[in-house]
């Protein structure tokens, strides 16, 4: 009985089989491979989004700094605000930090007005000043040294239209030497 | 008595159909190849364009970083199309990339800065990457 069976199994028909499981094989690989690729070009792209916002951001960086530098920033001066802890940004806090950066309340919009392909930039950018959050130097031992003021400077950029594309938060410490 | 003959098998009925099967099944495997092959020259090209994209963001990122090396008053800081500007690394020269930049002066004590990167997709597609930036007087040599 087993015999007959097996005698009936002969390759009749199996090229096709063949060629067609081949061919299944290849659409997978070849799926597969424009997937990749197209996927590559999103990031690439987003990379260029971020690269672009970065520096719009750090806009708003210099301008801090120079604020600063003038003297015509206000500064936060609690340093003692629930997400900041010893100075740092606490990470598990990081989600009430950019809370509090985007409210309007905390942060300042840059002043000069930044256009690049028909879009003012300045509305989507700010920064916030925190510090100083120490205070070295001063008057000491009969020795006077140059008072160096730290302070924290927050940069972002948010277009709130598109908020998870190309959000930028930049953070950076800041000595001031002097007064 | 009967003529010997090798070729003749009356036992199976479909001796002959293999080479039809064989014909089919190499269209249909060549047609199935040609597609893929197919797609695989638009996924080389896709994955160009991924290329020209990251390399122009980071010629762009490049200029702009030897932008922010420079003072507000250099006389560099001026508005080129050179391609043998002082501000392009030599090793962005022979790409195939066009770099230009615009410096405007939206106060005395700022410029804004935008670099372009400009090449072309396919022979005749203008693509551009463009970076702005904006120096402050004195936050540049403050940092």
């Amino acid at each position: 009985m087993k015999k007959i069976l097996f005698k009936k199994m002969d390759d009749k028909g199996s090229t096709l089989i063949i060629a067609l499981v081949m061919l299944a094989l290849l659409s997978v690989l070849g799926i597969a491979v424009t997937t990749t690729s197209s996927i590559e070009v999103q990031i690439a792209a987003n990379d260029r989004t971020y690269t672009h916002n970065f520096y719009i951001a750090e806009t708003a960086l210099n301008e801090a700094i120079s604020e600063l530098l003038n003297g015509t920033i206000s500064v936060v001066n609690n340093t003692e605000v629930d997400w900041l802890k010893s100075k740092r940004i606490d990470p598990a806090k990081i989600e009430d930090f950019k809370t509090w950066l985007l409210d309007a309340d905390n942060h300042e919009k840059i002043a000069i007005d930044m256009i690049e392909g028909g879009i003012n930039y300045k509305t989507y950018i700010g920064y916030a000043a925190v510090g100083p959050v120490a205070v070295e130097g001063g008057m000491g031992m009969g020795l006077s040294q140059p008072v160096v003021r730290t302070y924290l400077i927050f940069a972002f950029y948010d277009k709130p239209d598109e908020p998870n594309r190309g959000q930028i938060i930049i953070d950076m410490g800041y000595k001031k030497v002097g007064s | 008595m009967k003529a010997y003959r090798p070729h003749q098998d009356h036992g199976n009925k479909e001796a002959g159909f293999t080479l039809i099967e064989v014909i089919v099944s190499i269209s249909i495997l060549a047609i199935g190849l040609l597609a893929m092959a197919n797609m695989h020259v638009m996924a080389i090209h896709t994955n160009a364009k991924a290329r020209r994209i990251t390399e122009s963001t980071a010629q762009a990122q490049a200029v702009l970083e030897e932008f922010m090396k420079i003072p507000l008053d250099s006389p560099l800081m001026v508005s080129v199309s050179d391609p043998d500007s002082p501000l392009i690394p030599d090793s962005m020269k022979r790409r195939g990339y066009d770099v230009t930049w615009g410096v405007s002066q939206p106060n005395a004590n700022s410029r804004l800065i935008t670099v372009t990167v400009a090449w072309k997709e396919m022979g005749f597609m203008t693509k551009r990457t463009r970076l702005s930036y904006l120096t402050v007087s004195g936050a540049a040599d403050a940092r």
